[in-house]
């Protein structure tokens, strides 16, 4: 044999060019793959249930109208979320321990900024059903909205000039600023809504409106304020933080005064930096660290301390007065719990003087006429996990019927009753039962009206956690807030948002947990080449007569999309 | 540039200058260095390629032949356990005809588990179809290594370079790094066919006829044969650039012995100290040094031991029941020599115990006096490693 014979590469290794798909190595297979969608992490995080990962996948493709559309599947508001949102879901991200979560409400708002979209109706089942909704806040916002997309005829009434609620009222223009809410309320009012404002609702109204409308929602908040209980609350030159905030007049008023905050939560930081914003000489807060919820987000607290308001751990006990007003809050020394940071400062002087004192230390239901029959439950409307109350055809959503006074809590809690409306209403009991599986109050509404299964709110993806190691680590995106000088003049909106090509990187960076996107990777791997995408969509399945069952598809599968299923 | 370096550095110093377009590998005792010191340069972009991180060896192996097969140049590395998990994928790269180099520190196999050097590792995996180098210090694992390239592109035979663990996988030697413009002009980029092409599907290695089979074989055998006579032209010619080279096989002071030790590996170098003081004293011993295992040079081996009286094979591997495996490959090797030679096998170093020059000159003094040759090895104890030779 010569020496090109024996080195000649055609023939020193067998190379068919024929097809192997005659083999049918299906008849090998115990079991094959199963292709479903699931929840990822931070849709479970979030109360609302948002379809993030398909709102991720849109904005990273530039595409942020359909980012947007993916927002309004489950919320009405994602211009407002997309600044004032705790924004549990971050928090979720398993993107969080690689190298920072994906920035979701950076993300929102981005969607909000750049796309447009309209809502999506699902269903005109709820056609000459009415409801009316009392309470334009974010949980009346939202029942309108969904109620409005499953086809019912709304009313929604306000008893303030302007809609929004607590959004309008509540949340400085430096978080919020109007020309943004206003974005997303005439969006809404795209919808088959009429709105009315300045319409408050006594008893006999409520009566009435039981009797024009097959339901009404109650969702008319929390505006009563929580005293203090301590001596001196009664001085002039104390009022509740939330009377500050709606009330111009009292801002004007701390102008080159001295003004103390007492409380720890979003209401005592806003009426703190808008004393801040008003001129006061100096704005310290006073928390009870033992008894105050503490600000959803570490965020606002750091942006109050670079505008210069001073937080100091401390128990009032008394408000000292001179000639009636206000002169000094007397507190008691904070005692260090064992092993809990719970007192910052330790030696916080006895006496704060000052020249007015704002309480935020929480809002409560107050009275009123409208609940006088109703139950209650630790002094909110007692309701079902859907907000049936007691009387019939009267739901309840919000803070008036929850504790958990969050933007998005509130906007879920009208997601719910809406869902249980319209589901009273036509009596589709069964998929109330299925949104609601496994005890969750989160759910997504967009899938109760999509063809094929429910998927199990309780089950979240799997991601492969090999694309941790390969993920090359990327820190998230940000803008820059405005300069904290140029904040305290006036009420500009303080946080920066990402440009469009931030926001494409930062989606980017997105697992898309549980969202196939097409990558084609099962496919890929198939060492049959049996998996193959169905109907031109992203959805994949295997060949029968080819998949051998041997589960390459599912373990490269980055998104926990596709899983082996049992044994045939 | 001269740099002061254990022998795993050395092998990945190579690498590196051999610019490999595809590395996978696995780490595991004592090679780890090797895959750190590349994973390294990986992450500052210095060794260029795809660094493909893997489960197993067995993927490595998997891996790399499959890169091969595309036409690029591939390495791995690996060590005992991680070798014996290899097996079936070398067989893989050898009947592909792939180009892979593997560069093995070789470890005792388990169990017992131990973490020092012995060769059964490398030596259990004689049949696979892969050339074998034994190296003896860190400068001859950094030479060797760039020569397997050449060599294995050329043949396209999959090569192993062997270098022993501990002795040389951590100890430092003054090692000679060659420029890297030196090294590309002396090795091309690879000319190696390109088996796919997605416009005409193929499939490669599917089942064949026995016919088919035997002759694949047969082609297969006939590249070894010619192998032989790459491996001494790459090494004479990387000598003329680089100004060392080191045979097929290594003669020193043989014309005349009346005993010629063979040895591989790193006990040459104990043993060129135990000679020169033998010879000093004036016993007529001579020392070859075995390189190349496979293919096996039986030629260049006859022509050194054909003509001498005795001949004494010193190894670390031991082939369970028989003996010594260079051994019995060096009796095969000589069974048609005229003058027959009489081949005494000693076992020294197995589990990586020390062989030092007492233990070598024992040896010698055994081999040399000795009356009656033995069919079986025998194990030079540890009373010969202290006292030299009362025998």
């Amino acid at each position: 044999m010569s020496y090109h014979t024996f080195l000649d590469p055609e023939l020193i290794i067998p190379i068919s060019r024929l097809s192997t798909e005659a083999f049918k190595t299906g008849s090998w297979s115990r079991n094959r793959p199963v292709f479903e969608e699931k929840n990822s992490p931070c849709r479970v995080g979030c109360p609302n249930a948002n379809n993030i990962a398909t709102a991720m996948y849109m904005a990273s493709k530039g595409d942020y109208d359909g980012a947007l559309a993916a927002f309004l599947e489950e919320s009405p508001l994602p211009s407002v979320c997309g600044r004032v949102c705790n924004h549990a879901c971050q928090s979720k991200c398993n993107r969080g321990d690689h190298d920072g979560s994906v920035q979701i409400r950076a993300m929102e708002r981005a969607a909000s900024d750049f796309g447009s979209a309209r809502p999506e109706m699902l269903t005109d089942a709820g056609k000459g059903l009415p409801v009316a909704v009392i309470g334009s806040g974010p949980a009346g916002l939202a029942a309108a909205y969904h109620l409005a997309r499953m086809g019912h005829p709304v009313r929604l009434i306000e008893a303030r000039e302007r809609l929004g609620g607590l959004l309008t009222w509540g949340i400085p223009g430096y978080r919020l600023p109007e020309e943004i809410l206003n974005r997303d309320l005439k969006r809404i009012l795209s919808l088959d809504i009429e709105a009315v404002t300045n319409r408050p609702v006594d008893r006999a109204g409520l009566d009435q409106l039981l009797g024009s409308h097959r339901a009404v929602l109650l969702a008319t908040g929390t505006w009563a304020p929580t005293p203090m209980g301590i001596p001196g609350e009664e001085l002039g030159g104390v009022c509740p933080g939330l009377d500050f905030l709606l009330n111009d007049a009292l801002q004007a008023q701390v102008k080159g005064r001295r003004v103390i905050v007492i409380g720890g939560g979003n209401t005592a930081i806003d009426a703190a930096r808008v004393a801040v914003r008003n001129g006061a000489a100096k704005v310290d807060i006073l928390y009870r660290p033992d008894l105050e919820a503490l600000p959803d987000s570490d965020d606002e607290v750091r942006e109050a301390e670079e505008e210069g308001v001073h937080r100091t751990a401390a128990h009032p006990v008394e408000f000292v007065g001179e000639q009636g007003r206000v002169s000094a809050v007397l507190c008691k020394e904070i005692e260090r719990a064992d092993g809990i940071d719970c007192c910052r400062s330790k030696a916080a002087p006895d006496e704060f003087s000052c020249d007015l004192v704002i309480t935020a230390i929480g809002q409560s239901l107050g009275a009123s006429s409208l609940y006088s029959e109703l139950d209650m439950d630790r002094g909110r409307i007692a309701a079902d996990r859907q907000g049936r109350t007691v009387r019939t055809g009267l739901y309840i959503a919000g803070d008036a019927g929850s504790l958990r006074a969050t933007v998005v809590e509130a906007m879920a809690s009208g997601k719910r009753a809406a869902v249980a409306i319209h589901h009273d209403l036509t009596g589709k009991t069964d998929s109330v039962s299925d949104a609601f599986a496994g005890g969750r109050e989160t759910f997504s509404l967009h899938e109760l009206f999509r063809p094929g299964p429910i998927r199990d709110p309780n089950v979240t993806a799997e991601i492969n956690r090999y694309s941790y190691l390969t993920a090359v680590a990327t820190q998230p995106q940000s803008a820059p807030n405005l300069d904290a000088n140029l904040r305290v003049s006036g009420f500009q909106e303080v946080a920066g948002g990402l440009d469009e090509g931030g926001a494409e990187a930062e989606a980017g960076r997105c697992f898309y947990c549980g969202t196939c996107i097409g990558c084609d990777l099962c496919a890929t791997f198939c060492p049959e080449v049996s998996m193959g995408q169905t109907n031109g969509k992203t959805a994949y399945e295997a060949d029968p007569d080819h998949c051998k069952g041997c589960g390459a598809c599912a373990s490269v599968c980055v998104r926990g999309v596709v899983t082996m299923g049992d044994e045939l | 540039m001269r740099k002061f370096i254990t022998g795993n550095h050395a092998v990945a110093e190579a690498v590196k200058l051999c610019r490999p377009d595809v590395v996978a590998a696995y780490p595991i005792t004592p090679q780890t260095p090797i895959y750190e010191q590349l994973s390294d340069w990986d992450s500052t972009g210095e060794l260029g390629g795809t660094m493909v991180k893997v489960e197993s060896e067995h993927s490595a192996m998997a891996t790399c032949l499959s890169a091969s097969l595309t036409g690029v140049r591939t390495f791995t590395a690996t060590s005992s356990q991680g070798l014996a998990f290899m097996h079936e994928m070398l067989h893989f790269a050898a009947g592909a005809r792939t180009a892979v180099v593997m560069a093995v520190v070789n470890r005792s196999l388990a169990a017992p588990y131990g973490f020092w050097s012995d060769q059964t590792d490398s030596l259990s995996q004689r049949d696979t179809g892969w050339l074998q180098l034994y190296c003896e210090n860190n400068q001859e694992s950094l030479d060797t290594t760039i020569q397997a390239f050449k060599i294995a592109e050329e043949l396209m035979l999959p090569v192993m370079v062997m270098l022993e663990a501990n002795f040389i996988s951590h100890f430092m030697e003054p090692t000679e790094v060659p420029e890297p413009a030196q090294v590309d002009e002396w090795l091309q980029p690879p000319k190696l066919p390109r088996r796919f092409d997605l416009a005409n599907p193929g499939f490669s290695n599917g089942v064949v006829t026995a016919k088919q089979y035997r002759d694949f074989r047969r082609l297969s055998s006939d590249a070894m044969e010619h192998a032989l006579s790459v491996v001494e032209r790459v090494d004479k010619d990387f000598g003329r650039t680089f100004g060392r080279s080191y045979g097929l096989v290594e003669a020193v002071d043989c014309e005349g012995a009346e005993l010629i030790l063979v040895t591989t590996a790193t006990i040459t170098s104990t043993a060129r100290v135990a000679l020169a003081n033998l010879r000093s004293r004036g016993m007529k011993v001579g020392l070859c040094k075995l390189r190349l295992f496979r293919p096996f040079p039986v030629a260049a081996l006859r022509s050194v031991l054909d003509n001498a009286p005795r001949v004494a094979v010193l190894e670390r591997n031991i082939s369970l029941g028989r003996e010594g495996i260079f051994c019995s490959e060096i009796k095969a090797a000589l069974v048609n020599s005229p003058g027959h030679p009489k081949i005494q096998g000693y076992l020294a170093g197995i589990g990586g115990t020390d062989v030092n020059q007492h233990s070598i000159e024992w040896v010698l003094q055994d081999a040399f006096s000795r009356e009656v040759f033995m069919d079986q090895p025998i194990w030079v104890d540890d009373a010969a490693a202290e006292g030299g030779y009362n025998a």
